[in-house]
């Protein structure tokens, strides 16, 4: 305000001046055709200069000595034009560059040029072409240092956010999401209580993208202090869109199109299974001789659409922006479905000089279909790739075909009924008080309310209920958030300072119901009441309290040197001895490209960062830290109390103490610009369940023991290949490292979780633990020739003997671990692969030229395996599932036989189906994410029919993936966000792949 | 200026400093543990949650019953668990986490019990008179010693743990104790079950009669076949033996609900009855019943679908859902009866032990047998085969403690080492002063 007040000084003095010159006039408008109002217009090399008008427009009279123009807008690259005999301008503002942005950092907004930690943007305007699976995965590739995984292809489905590694075992690991300001109910749960298999659901996938302006990611602990106790994943701020003033502006946005899965597997058809069971079981033991192909029945190539509306402007002190959409992706399995209806309201009203007051509010109803999948025999994946194809889809009398208990893949699909539905509403209101121009106070009051209701049918045609089952569960969730800040700036010549304070209070409450009937009269009815026997009534409450109070000082000098300081105290009513934690953040930054000795250096910017910081994890249980006894354990219809957990009074929040260095460079007048990053976490007091001896009834008890490091680097690189007015070209890599290690466990004794995963001392976490082949056994000679390998055949594995024992301490892997003893045992299992990618990254290609406009988006991870425990089954050659057909044609039979997969056996008395490096794959990928084509209408053929813009579209998401991994996709996690687990694929439903046609209209 | 100050002051007034309370919130559907057990009604809830555990899903299948018979002549694996698979193959590994499982669930049994019988003599309660005391006492060291008992016919050698678990920390480095000495905690248990019970007596929880009955089970294991035959005869006092049904001669059994139901039958049926078919019973379990014997029917099934099946746990339709009211039957008057006559036969007494051993054979419509010194033990080992089939861990610990085991297992894979079940390694790992026992692959 202050500079328009400038320059409007400016503009009235030079009046005063006027001789010999110009009336220019103009407008000056953004890439979109939107018309900037309040643009800086100044004439070169004077102190003559004006501001754009509400439509844009503007009129300066140029005094003669000036022979240019130049335009600057905040947030847009700085113009100059060269006046010449012109007089009127039609200016075109570019968007500003990376460093120009305003970004948000906790409870302030600074210019990304003069942030001192490390912190990364997504512009979802990038992503607009493209029906996101939920707003999350636009940071997928496209901020260094995060790790985003979609853990299955299911719609609505669960996502793995990891902000500069995983630094949690047992508490949460995702990030602290907070939207304009408000910290939402997160991902570590998705509320449901029936489970479909191991897959989760994505709350966050009810945020609508179209909504969302920017996320920013805040990867140190110095700059992610703020959030203290609950930072130490990192903080993922979401702000939605604002009004701006002018006149009002609608958009539609309208795609659809049309997904399939990326591939099938082949199993091996009717016949062919005949001779595998009969070579088995001497017989076909299933009975019937039908030949189904069980993954075309539940594959589909099915719907994607979105649409939204919104309307956006402003005048006389306020502000708005308002918007619908609508999104529906029919998932590529049959029987599965994400709908989302959302709505918004940002509202921003100046009362006064002094008081500003607003309300963001948003609204969602989704509606998630769900099937069974991952490890369910009753999943419809999972059926599909198992049951025998020698079962009818129908029996003759029209029930559904099945063996062996096994679901029919077809009544997986089409008779099991799940529905999932989220009412979820948050939102804030808030008012700002002016106190002096430089002192100002914000009271923001938020919440977010979260209902989840479960349907579920499960008629009596399904393997799963004899007599028809149904469960109605509900969970609401409730979040309160108060913060009260107090805000200060100040700037005396050199000296720039902004300092706040502020108080803020979060109560959470969370209240399940959950109950089940069975025994329906038909599966014509479907209302609980019908049940003849109630099966489960649930139902409880809990919930956390939070108190907390914090400051935040940045000081700059001259735009030179940087010094920003950071503490929180939370106070949290999880714990019990240890209340309150203290989090500080300090860091600074050093602009060398302002200094005398570059001024005329190649570098147009060049800044180097440092920091140091202390973020916590509070998200453990809320009673984690009680000695409880639970009701529920009840005998003979009676109820009955039994000890829950052992408890730890003294349990506290895990710290995550980090150091962050960091530069960032610009060349070419910032044509090209980038960071470096490098960091080092270590995560101490890791809340750990202490196996204890289960002599003692418990498994464990949680105490803060353990510690996790991670290390990276992170470069990211931004270049303006071409930047003319008639094409232009941007290009864009980032690429991020991580390494994880698990530095101390309990009494260093490795965590076995999941399939096939071990967490322990000196290992990444998510790293896989088996033994170790050595191709297969061609005869009884190199049986004999080997270690005792008990009930071994030619055609089984032979199996390393790593060791014949963990030694004094226990543990194997260790150095102490015994020589090998000429026994195949437990002893000989090795550390097989890690699930955390050394490598993720990505790689942007944005061109247009001529009203096109390409956008060209890469995403890959490098370095790390996959455990296809899918393998263990279809592969397994030992039991009535169906095989696939690599597995049936490669099988070892004869002496001789060059192959990998073991011979058929009945029982497997070998255990070549035991965890083993068979079963871990490079999952090495690198794919095009998303792709987009669009085409801008001009405006000259828009403006005389009324329309502001007009542009048509074609994209792509997952079009083309390069790997060399062996199942469906590359990009999987069957126990969703786990931890340790991490990388198992079983039975998991497949990422999709899809292309859209769609089209932006504005007026 | 003092118009904003107002602005403020109201902005201040709405500052909720009351709220997010740290003591607060409270859960609602557990209690502090010293909270728990106050008085007579709470101590009979925890009562109830110890039997509740024995009804665990895990102990339900894998404990009380498939793993010992899969680890036998009784049934073959057909399911698809390679953990099961290791029993089914006599190949158990100590890393086998279903035995992990079973291991601790017994386990978290045996605390709960403990919690009753520590604290229930401290509570202060008028009401609580010593006699009903002495009875939740009793109730608590039954169902503890009736674990112990399966612990140590499977396992032999494993930790005694007499003590609640409060504290972490080395006091739970509990090292193994000698057959003899849990054995002999064994005896205690019943027998003070046996002389203190007091509440009416119940099917499903522990009576003066089970305890009696198990006090001869233990007796005819540990080979004192004076004692066994005394407390069998006592515990078939005034029972009718033949008039009374197959199996419905229950001394014991574990009781399920529709809302505290098991899965069994899902374990054990056909496909073709929507069921898993994990478990089958085996082709000698079958050839061993003779023709015209009643208990065929009632045990296994090889006619209604492409398998056979077993059908002791026959709710096939609500078992999917985990609803099935199958009890499991944890001792009965048969076994007494058996047990008198092994008795008889082993003290010489052969007209005692042919009385005996040909009511179990006219109650089911089969021709008497004569026992003689050269054919008891088979003949015996044969009939508490078919009449025990698929009831527990019967037909692996009648082989082991007679000496049998590896004549009829060798050729299915025992070997001598299999006398023993390793103790699970994520125990060994976690506790130093347990030490593995002598299992194969250990």
């Amino acid at each position: 305000m202050k500079q328009v007040l400038q320059t409007l000084l400016l503009t009235l003095f030079s009046f005063g001046l006027m001789q010999a010159q110009n009336i220019v006039t103009g407008t000056v408008t953004d890439n979109n055709g939107e018309v900037l109002i309040g643009a800086n217009i100044l004439a070169k090399n004077t102190v003559v200069g004006t501001i754009t008008e509400i439509d844009g427009s503007f009129s300066l009279a140029v005094p003669a000595e000036s022979d240019a123009l130049i335009i600057s807008y905040a947030g847009f690259e700085t113009q100059e034009v060269l006046l010449g005999n012109q007089t009127n301008f039609d200016i075109v503002l570019r968007e500003g560059a990376l460093l120009d942005e305003v970004v948000v950092v906790g409870f302030t907004q600074q210019k990304r040029k003069d942030l001192t930690g490390a912190v990364s943007s997504v512009n979802l305007e990038e992503y607009s072409d493209v029906t996101l699976p939920a707003a999350t995965i636009a940071l997928q590739g496209s901020t260094s240092g995060v790790n985003v995984t979609k853990n299955s292809g299911t719609p609505g489905g669960g996502i793995d956010v990891r902000v500069r590694g995983t630094t949690s075992i047992n508490a949460s690991s995702q990030p602290l999401f907070v939207v304009d300001g408000i910290p939402i109910i997160d991902d570590n749960s998705d509320f449901t209580q029936d489970g479909v298999g191991n897959a989760q659901l994505s709350v966050l996938a009810d945020l609508n993208p179209d909504e969302i302006e920017s996320m920013e990611v805040l990867k140190d602990a110095a700059t992610a202090a703020i959030y203290g106790s609950r930072a130490a994943n990192g903080v993922v701020l979401i702000t939605t869109k604002k009004g701006k003033e002018g006149k009002a502006q609608i958009n539609f946005n309208a795609s659809r199109g049309s997904q399939e899965p990326v591939r099938t597997i082949d199993v091996v058809d009717g016949p062919t299974y005949i001779e595998y069971i009969t070579l088995l079981f001497g017989a076909n033991i299933v009975g019937t001789e039908a030949n189904s192909n069980w993954q075309d029945e539940i594959f589909r190539t099915s719907t994607i659409e979105e649409y939204s509306a919104n309307i956006s402007g402003g005048g006389q002190g306020t502000k708005y922006f308002a918007s619908l959409g609508y999104a529906n992706d029919e998932g590529i399995i049959v029987g599965s479905r994400f709908q989302r209806y959302s709505g918004r309201l940002n509202l921003e009203q100046k009362a006064s000089d002094r008081l500003d007051f607003g309300m963001n509010i948003g609204y969602t109803f989704s509606i998630t279909d769900q099937v069974q999948n991952d490890n369910n025999i009753f999943g419809a994946l999972s059926t599909a790739i198992l049951l025998p194809p020698v079962v009818p889809i129908r029996n003759d009398d029209g029930s559904f075909g099945s063996a062996f208990g096994l679901e029919n893949p077809v009544a997986a699909t089409t008779a099991y009924e799940n529905e999932v539905s989220r009412n979820r509403l948050n939102g804030k209101v808030f008012g700002k008080v002016k106190i002096t121009d430089n002192l100002s106070f914000t009271s923001t009051f938020g919440t977010d309310i979260l209902d989840v209701r479960e349907d579920i049918f499960e008629p009596s045609v399904l393997q799963s209920s004899a007599n028809g089952r149904l469960a109605v569960g509900n969970v609401r969730n409730t979040r309160f958030v108060n913060d009260n800040v107090l805000n200060f700036v100040y700037s005396v010549g050199d000296h720039n300072l902004l300092a706040l304070a502020g108080v803020s209070f979060q109560e959470d409450s969370q209240d399940f119901t959950f109950t089940e009937a069975v025994d329906l009269p038909t599966d014509g009815f479907t209302g609980l009441s019908s049940g003849a026997q109630p099966l489960t009534t649930n139902g409880f409450a809990t919930g956390d309290n939070l108190r907390s109070f914090f400051g935040n000082v940045n000081y700059n000098f001259g735009g030179k040197y940087f010094v920003t300081g950071t503490v929180r105290r939370d106070g949290s009513s999880r714990f019990i001895n240890n209340r309150w934690g203290t989090f500080p953040g300090v860091s600074v930054a050093w602009r060398l490209s302002d200094e005398d000795f570059l001024n005329n250096g190649p570098f147009s910017e060049l800044k180097l960062r440092a920091g140091w910081g202390q973020t916590g994890n509070n998200n453990i249980g809320n009673f984690a830290a009680r000695q409880l006894f639970s009701g529920g354990s009840n005998f003979e219809d009676t109820p009955g109390t039994s000890p829950a957990q052992i408890g730890n009074p003294d349990l506290k929040w895990e710290t995550t103490t980090s150091i962050s260095l960091g530069v960032d460079f610009g060349i070419l007048s910032d044509r090209l610009t980038g960071s470096i990053d490098l960091y080092r976490k270590n995560t101490t007091d890791l809340l750990l369940n202490r196996p204890i001896p289960t002599t003692s009834g418990f498994g464990n008890v949680l105490q803060n023991i353990g510690e996790v490091r991670n290390r990276g680097v992170e470069f990211n690189v931004n270049f303006a290949i071409l930047n003319t007015s008639k094409v232009k070209w941007d290009f864009n890599i980032l690429a991020s490292y991580n390494e994880n290690e698990v530095v101390t466990l309990v009494d260093g004794i490795p965590i076995d979780v999941g399939f096939g995963s071990r967490i322990a001392e000196g290992q990444p976490l998510g790293s896989f633990f088996g033994r170790v082949t050595d191709g297969l056994f061609q005869n009884e000679a190199e049986i004999e020739a080997h270690a005792t390998q008990p009930n071994a055949a030619p055609g089984d594995f032979r199996f390393v003997d790593i060791r014949g024992g963990a030694g004094d301490d226990g543990i194997l892997g260790t150095s102490d671990d015994l020589a090998p003893d000429g026994v195949i045992n437990d002893s000989d299992r090795d550390f097989i692969g890690k699930a955390i990618p050394d490598w993720t990254g990505g790689i942007r290609n944005s061109i247009s030229f001529a009203g096109f406009d390409l956008n060209a988006f890469f995403q890959f991870a490098q370095g790390f395996q996959i455990y296809n425990n899918n393998l263990a089954f279809a592969e397994g050659l030992n039991s009535v599932f169906a095989p696939t057909v690599r597995a049936w044609e490669n099988r070892w039979q004869q002496e001789g036989d060059d192959t990998i997969i073991p011979r058929a056996v009945l029982g497997d008395p070998n255990g070549n189906r035991l965890d083993s490096d068979r079963f871990t794959e490079d999952g090495d990928y690198i794919r095009l994410k998303t792709i987009s084509l669009g085409y801008s209408i001009p405006s000259s053929v828009l403006d005389n029919i009324g329309i502001r813009r007009a542009r048509v579209y074609v994209s792509g998401y997952n079009l083309w993936t390069a790997t060399g991994y062996s199942w469906f996709d590359p990009e999987v996690s069957t126990f969703d966000i786990s931890n340790g687990a991490a990388g198992t694929d079983f039975l998991t439903f497949p990422q999709p792949k899809s292309v859209t046609v769609g089209i932006n209209v504005g007026f | 200026m003092e118009r904003y100050i107002k602005y403020l002051l109201i902005l201040v007034v709405f500052l909720p400093l009351g709220c997010a309370n740290l003591d607060d919130p409270q859960p609602v559907n557990s209690i502090a543990t010293e909270f728990a057990i106050i008085d007579r009604s709470s101590a009979n809830a925890a009562l109830n949650g110890v039997y509740s555990d024995l009804q665990d899903g895990t102990l339900a299948f894998d404990g009380w019953l498939a793993l010992a018979q899969y680890f036998s002549d009784e049934t073959v694996f057909t399911g698809t668990f390679p953990t099961r698979l290791e029993f089914g193959n006599f190949n158990v590994f100590p890393a086998n986490g279903t035995m992990a499982a079973v291991f601790s669930d017994f386990y978290e049994v045996i605390n709960r019990a403990n919690n009753v019988i520590d604290i229930v003599p401290t509570l202060e309660d008028e009401t609580f008179t010593p006699e009903d005391r002495n009875d939740f006492i009793a109730q608590a060291r039954f169902v503890r010693a009736q674990v112990y008992l399966h612990l140590v016919t499977l396992w032999q050698e494993v930790p005694l743990i007499l003590m609640p678990t409060v504290d972490v920390g080395e006091v739970l480095q509990v090292s193994t104790s000698s057959v003899d000495q849990i054995y002999a905690q064994v005896v205690e248990d019943f027998s003070f079950a046996q002389a203190n019970l007091s509440s009416a007596s119940s099917l499903f929880r522990a009576s003066q009669q089970s305890a009696t009955a198990f006090l001869a089970r233990v007796a005819l294991y540990r080979g004192d076949f004076g004692q066994a035959f005394g407390l069998a005869t006592q515990a078939l006092q005034g029972v009718d033996f033949t008039s009374v049904p197959y199996l419905e001669d229950q001394i014991y059994s574990l009781n399920f609900t529709p809302t505290d139901g098991n899965s069994l039958a899902f374990f054990y049926g056909p496909a073709e009855f929507g069921a898993r078919h994990s478990i089958e019973p085996s082709p000698e379990l079958i050839a061993a019943f003779e023709p015209g014997d009643a208990r065929f029917n009632s045990s296994v099934d090889v006619g209604s679908a492409s398998v056979p099946f077993g059908v002791k746990y026959p709710s096939f339709a609500d078992a999917n859902a985990g609803a099935a009211t199958d009890p499991i039957f944890f001792i009965r008057h048969a076994e007494m009866v058996l047990i008198a006559a092994e008795a008889a036969a082993e003290l010489g007494d052969f007209t005692e032990a042919n009385t005996f051993f040909n009511m179990i054979r006219t109650r089911v419509g089969l021709e008497p047998l004569e026992l003689d010194a050269s054919n008891y033990i088979d003949l015996i080992l044969q009939e508490r085969f078919v009449e025990l089939a698929m009831e527990g861990a019967h037909r692996l610990i009648d082989l082991r403690r007679t000496g049998r085991a590896l004549d009829v297992l060798g050729g299915l894979g025992y070997d001598p080492c299999d006398s023993v079940w390793p103790l699970p390694q994520r125990d060994i790992d976690r506790n130093p002063n347990l030490a593995q026992n002598g299992c194969c692959n250990c």
